[in-house]
């Protein structure tokens, strides 16, 4: 019995796991798609699940090489990333948004519940336009 | 067919099983109601600290404004320590959130130790419209969180200044408190899923072994053979069968054991299973039909109506058996019944008492000539209640051992010396009186007390001759060497001391049982082999048949007394007699004369030459054996 509930326990786990993952993997598409750049989306990530998820799909473009790309999703700030970059840069943690003066936006997790930030400046600085429904996580400032 | 015990042993099960389930979803229940009960509580309780920290965060408020006074990092660490102090095992985060004029949530304060939010920094909540909610109402709300880490609660507190909300007081709680009382429940609800289980398996066990025992029943009470009902079932149902409701008919195959040795017993077997579908194709459903044994069958009749149409059953089933053509083989056979019916049942104790009358009544028919019907009535009544009386008065006398012989002297014609002894059944009444075979024998003819008696008679005469000189003549029935226990006997007792079998005659009577000769040769030769000798009884009247006489290479042939004791009277008897004497000679059988009751048959006899006398002028039969013969 007790086995039994451990397996089920264990797949709820999983099962939550999997599910928290899937939404994290949502919201970002949904972002991706309701961001317009002058340049044709091509996605990079540092996350090979979020590379994977975004291949999956035919509504993106994914490069493998980071040269390639113009739209960087990254979990941390990664060491051939420079400054002067014109890549747009959405990251996964919202302290990034400080390390990485070009990123303009991020998707972080906040006392359990999916939080979505933009720098309105850097949206500005880099010609993106949002859709109306991302436009209540704009932010003037990090803070 | 189906005991109610059976029933009652399923629906306990099945009831036991729903009380578990029932219970089992009242446990969940209180589960339920125990987490609500500690909400409750935690709410209370919360609001008493929220509303110590809500007069903390008003005095250092006053009357500016709250996001400036809070940007000051010293005024938020003093609060944010009483908040931090409400942390515990199950509360992980507590902060204080602000609603700015573009509607965004701001962290305004946090307590949280991990994941720790920056002042001023947007917060988007799950479910805002109720943290709006708490805005516009200011009243404590509680947000169930699902698929969130490992949160499950969150309280909102208002914090109010002027009776305005200010702020909401956020305190998101862990599952641990619902875990504690899954702990607590757990032991509990799994204690109810393993009786469940157990209640559950015992259930299915129950339903195969009730189907089994279904099957099982199924073929205790079948008779492979014909597909019919066996005897078991007849005993199964005997005690709950209401008596008034039936007629019983007893079926019994004419002249069966004639097919079984003419075609063998595979035919015997096809004309068994071709009889038995023509009467259940000639009965109702109502109707229960039986194979009692062998080749008979019992039927009970259901009496549907006023009028009792039972007769009219049994004479369709009579018609119909006589009409059906068997083919097997090649051979076409066609088969009469014999029926005795009995109607009046509710006469009757217990079924089996009634099966006795149905069972006499078909004996009669035998009797009568078969392929007929004798239905029990009144005008028969005597004779029936006479037949149970003689079984029972021997049934008694039996195990009473009130059975004994007499012995009559044979005496040889020429000198009077004794050739051998007749033993002769008498049984002794309760007032010891001596009853003779022709107040028993009748009633008994076709039963097993029939058999039995004969068994006890050759115990009492093998015990009696086994160790003496002496030679003694046995009445045994063709019926009596039909019967393997008695056959058995008689080979256990003879075949080991040749010496005794030689002085044993059995006396045979020739009868309508005798159906096939070869059969009866077959028997005969069986104690031919064992050294003892055959007589032919009652020879010259009734069945007597002279090829069967030859057939069966008999050594003496006994002249019929209802011949002897006319021959001095008669002389049409006397040139009979003459002429089997002369027959039994140049057959070389030895002659014997019974019924010798005076002088006169003595002398005629004498005059004929038979070999062997015997009769009352010559000797009574005794229970003691007479030495010598005085006239």
């Amino acid at each position: 019995m007790k086995f039994l509930i451990l397996i089920l326990l264990s797949l709820s786990l999983l099962l939550g796991n999997q599910s928290g993952d899937k939404l994290k993997m949502q919201i970002l598409k949904n972002i991706c798609l309701s961001i317009k750049s002058e340049n044709k989306m091509k996605i990079w990530s540092d996350d090979i699940n979020i590379m994977k998820s975004f291949k999956e799909s035919d509504k993106f473009v994914t490069v493998s090489n980071f040269n390639d790309a113009n739209f960087i999703i990254l979990t941390k700030k990664i060491a051939f990333l420079t400054e002067d970059t014109d890549k747009h840069i959405f990251v996964l943690n919202y302290c990034l948004l400080e390390y990485i003066p070009n990123s303009f936006g991020a998707l972080f997790w906040k006392k359990g519940r999916p939080n979505i930030v933009f720098i309105k400046s850097r949206l500005e600085d880099q010609s993106l336009i949002l859709s109306d429904k991302l436009k209540p996580y704009i932010e003037e400032q990090i803070w | 067919m189906v005991k109610k015990s059976d029933f009652v042993l399923i629906a306990v099960l099945v009831g036991f099983a729903l009380f578990f389930v029932y219970l089992y979803f009242y446990i969940n229940n209180t589960q339920q109601a125990m987490r609500n009960y500690v909400i409750e509580n935690k709410i209370k309780h919360m609001s008493n600290v929220f509303s110590h920290i809500e007069t903390q965060i008003l005095k250092v408020k006053g009357s500016s404004d709250l996001v400036t006074v809070l940007k000051d990092k010293k005024v938020r660490d003093t609060i944010e320590v009483q908040l931090t102090q409400i942390l515990s095992k199950n509360t992980k985060y507590v902060y204080f959130l602000f609603l700015d004029k573009n509607d965004k949530f701001r962290f305004l304060l946090d307590g949280s130790v991990e994941d720790k939010a920056r002042f001023y920094q947007k917060f988007d909540p799950l479910k805002k419209e109720i943290y709006e909610d708490v805005y516009h109402t200011a009243q404590v709300k509680t947000v169930f969180q699902k698929n969130m880490e490992n949160l499950s609660m969150t309280i909102l507190y208002p914090v109010k200044q002027n009776g305005k909300v200010i702020g909401i007081l956020s305190m998101d709680m862990t599952t641990g408190v619902q875990d504690d009382i899954t702990k607590m429940i757990e032991p509990l609800k799994n204690f109810f899923v393993v009786l469940i289980i157990f209640i559950s398996l015992l259930i299915f066990v129950a339903v195969i072994q009730f189907f089994r025992y279904f099957k099982t029943r199924n073929q205790l009470f079948h008779d492979p053979l014909t597909k019919i009902f066996n005897r078991n079932y007849l005993q199964e149902v005997a005690p709950s069968l209401n008596l008034n409701h039936y007629s019983v008919a007893m079926f019994d195959l004419d002249r069966f054991k004639v097919i079984n040795d003419t075609y063998g017993h595979k035919t015997g077997d096809v004309v068994l299973q071709e009889c038995a579908k023509v009467f259940k194709s000639n009965i109702r459903d109502s109707d229960i039909l039986i194979r009692y044994g062998g080749e008979e069958f019992v039927l009970l009749i259901n009496k549907r109506g006023e009028k009792d149409n039972s007769f009219e059953i049994c004479q369709r089933i009579l018609e119909k058996t006589s009409q059906h053509i068997i083919k097997y083989d090649d051979n076409e056979i066609t088969m009469t019944l014999s029926i005795g019916l009995y109607q009046d049942l509710a006469y009757e104790s217990n079924l089996v008492e009634a099966i006795k009358k149905a069972d006499s009544m078909l004996y009669l028919a035998k009797q009568r000539g078969r392929d007929q019907i004798v239905n029990y009535s009144k005008n028969i009544q005597n004779i029936s209640t006479s037949n149970k009386k003689g079984v029972d008065d021997v049934k008694q006398a039996l195990d009473d051992d009130r059975v004994i012989c007499h012995f009559q002297p044979i005496v040889d014609a020429k000198d009077l010396s004794i050739l051998k002894y007749e033993a002769l059944v008498r049984i002794v009444s309760d007032n010891s009186e001596t009853i003779y075979p022709n107040s028993f024998l009748p009633y008994i003819k076709h039963t097993n007390i029939h058999y039995k008696l004969t068994k006890k008679i050759l115990e009492i005469i093998f015990n009696e001759f086994k160790n003496s000189d002496k030679n003694v003549s046995i009445n045994i029935s063709f019926l009596d060497l039909l019967n393997k226990d008695i056959v058995s006997f008689i080979i256990n007792n003879l075949s080991f001391n040749p010496s005794f079998a030689s002085r044993i005659t059995f006396e045979i009577l020739e009868s309508d049982e005798i159906e096939d000769i070869n059969i009866f040769t077959q028997k005969i030769d069986i104690l031919h082999k064992l050294g003892s000798k055959i007589a032919i009884d009652d020879f010259g009247s009734g069945y007597s048949n002279f090829k069967a006489v030859l057939d069966v290479k008999s050594d003496y042939l006994k002249i019929d007394g209802s011949l002897v004791k006319e021959i001095d009277s008669d002389e049409k008897v006397y040139s009979v007699v003459k002429n089997i004497i002369l027959f039994a000679k140049d057959s070389g059988m030895k002659t014997i004369a019974e019924y010798v009751s005076s002088k006169e048959i003595y002398e005629r006899l004498k005059i004929l030459d038979v070999d062997y006398m015997q009769g009352f002028y010559l000797a009574k039969p005794t229970e003691n054996i007479i030495e010598k013969i005085e006239i």
